[in-house]
């Protein structure tokens, strides 16, 4: 395993090659660490799948200074808990990326935003950053070099929407967690009007993987199109839910469900990448390799990795109707397509799984879908209504049986 | 109160990220965030009282009430609704006459429904005072919480 190793302790974590990275990283050029970063084709885990050096780069060249790091372990999708395993078992494999990151793009302050749910994985983090500091790894001057950099950690208090990089900004200076219009982007004026680079918790953790094999290595690792390991989260009705990591492209959604003991009853269908913003699949979808650009290829994404899987039992509208509520309190409240038209999906889902459903009740919800990817000012809105677009393709019979 | 939380403000003077940290431990000291905590805070971060109850009141986990001595959270995210977290919810309303959200009259326990705790391997799932349990029944659920009436 490269990611889900367990070194809950320094002592095994650097019996393992701990920190090493880190020596190497602040004894080369800043740029050189970048290009390795981008030569490894390394994306986002949290989500979006944006390419890592890129935004690595963006932060490094802008002139305004400070420049802030935020590691983003507010993990909030349902269905998604690998960034909590993470944070248990491998804590200072993201740290030592977090410190690298930091050293790339020039910025001497971090932040390590941890959702309210898991607070004692935020303790936890705490004292490893004391300890960090104490061994002379994070403060003034790391590893006797120039490069000083600390983190702090912050605590969310319950907020789905601050998953989301502004909004998280927004909620470390103090402020409600209202997602910022773009551009600009964060990578030019982000905490505080400075730049500041945001990753998941997952996306940091592969950074000293990267250094240590090199850019080009890393990249080899997994097929065109993606590359590197990748947690997935599997739940639902399998026989042995948890976090399973694999190398991208090299298993398919069904081989997964395999691999997590097989299907605890008959297989009706799974949610795929990022719980309540994911699509709804059919088995139609099971060879399906989990890659970024197979999954982009059938018009879906991986997003979290997460996989949830539906046996017989589970009935479609009943899914959509707890993803509705979900986002109805979820949403913000700042942009009116999002707050409105979460609050119309739920109540008319609702009317549905009350047996009330009209074809009407299919238009007016069409149309509200339509609305809200248009007109939502952050992904939330505008992923609110995946889960039920993609369930009316691949479950369409199943559906309209219950409409009058 | 005045001292105590001077005290808590003072501890984060030097965070960059003062406000929800504060506001996290006052919540921990006095078991919700008091209207003259507000106004202290206000007066010490030299902001206005509306401010701080602006970000206070957007998080679902600050409280500006008392609560019950235990803090229950059941979790309704999809995968524990497909695994019968609607029968446990159905179940603790009953067996403690509340509807979610609710204190119990006796003030033991305050219930509140969540969507997604983080521990979908064991969905599913609800936390007492921090501590999770996983793969519930609901006549087990009833049972932990009983159990920690004693």
């Amino acid at each position: 395993m490269i990611l889900l190793n367990d070194a809950q302790n320094i002592e095994d974590y650097l019996e393992n090659g701990g920190f090493k990275a880190l020596r190497r990283a602040l004894e080369i050029e800043q740029d050189e660490i970048i290009r390795e970063v981008e030569s490894a084709g390394l994306v986002g885990r949290g989500g979006a799948a944006f390419p890592t050096g890129l935004k690595m780069k963006f932060v490094k060249n802008e002139k305004n200074t400070p420049k802030y790091v935020i590691a983003n372990a507010d993990e909030g999708e349902p269905g998604t808990f690998k960034d909590r395993a993470l944070m248990e078992k491998n804590p200072y494999q993201i740290l030592e990326g977090m410190i690298i990151s930091a050293y790339a793009v020039g910025a001497k302050k971090g932040f390590f935003y941890v959702r309210y749910e898991y607070r004692d994985i935020a303790e936890n983090i705490r004292k490893k950053v004391k300890e960090l500091r104490r061994l002379g790894i994070l403060g003034e001057n790391i590893y006797g070099s120039k490069f000083s950099f600390d983190i702090e950690v912050v605590l969310g208090a319950g907020a789905y929407i601050c998953g989301e990089a502004t909004a998280l900004m927004e909620s470390i200076e103090g402020k409600r967690g209202y997602p910022r219009i773009k551009p600009p982007h964060s990578t030019q004026r982000g905490l505080w009007g400075k730049p500041t680079l945001t990753n998941n918790v997952e996306t940091l953790a592969n950074i000293p993987v990267i250094i240590n094999m090199g850019g080009e290595k890393y990249h080899k690792l997994g097929k065109e199109g993606c590359s590197g390991p990748q947690l997935f989260s599997i739940s639902g009705f399998v026989k042995k839910p948890g976090i399973y990591e694999y190398i991208l492209g090299e298993k398919t959604i069904g081989e997964v469900i395999e691999l997590a003991g097989g299907v605890d009853g008959n297989f009706k269908g799974v949610m795929l990448g990022g719980g309540a913003s994911g699509y709804i699949l059919n088995k139609d979808y099971l060879d399906m390799p989990l890659c970024f650009s197979d999954a982009k290829k059938r018009g879906v994404a991986l997003g979290t990795g997460d996989i949830i899987v539906f046996n017989e039992s589970v009935r479609i509208w009943d899914v959509l109707h707890n993803i509705a509520r979900f986002f109805e309190n979820e949403s913000c409240g700042q942009c009116f397509p999002c707050r409105y038209g979460t609050k119309r999906m739920r109540e008319i889902i609702e009317k549905i799984v009350n047996g009330k459903g009209t074809s009407e009740d299919i238009k007016k919800l069409n149309a509200t879908a339509r609305a809200m990817k248009i007109a939502s000012l952050c992904p939330l809105g505008k992923s609110a209504m995946t889960a039920y677009e993609s369930a009316m393709k691949n479950f369409h019979d199943d559906l309209m049986e219950v409409i009058k | 109160m005045e001292d105590k939380v001077v005290e808590i403000i003072e501890k984060h003077r030097k965070d960059d990220a003062k406000l929800l940290a504060i506001l996290h431990d006052v919540q921990d000291k006095f078991g919700y965030i008091p209207e003259d905590a507000i106004k202290i805070i206000a007066r010490e971060l030299k902001m206005k009282k509306g401010e701080i109850y602006d970000t206070a009141s957007f998080y679902s986990f600050f409280r500006f009430k008392p609560e019950g001595r235990h803090e229950v959270l059941v979790c309704d995210c999809i995968v524990c609704h497909i695994k019968g977290a609607e029968d446990i919810i159905k179940r603790l309303e009953d067996e403690f006459k509340v509807t979610m959200g609710e204190t119990t009259k006796d003030g033991k326990y305050t219930f509140k429904m969540v969507e997604g705790l983080g521990h979908c391997e064991e969905s599913p799932v609800m936390m007492v005072d921090g501590k999770l349990y996983g793969n519930l029944t609901p006549d087990r659920a009833v049972e932990i919480l009983r159990r920690c009436e004693q």
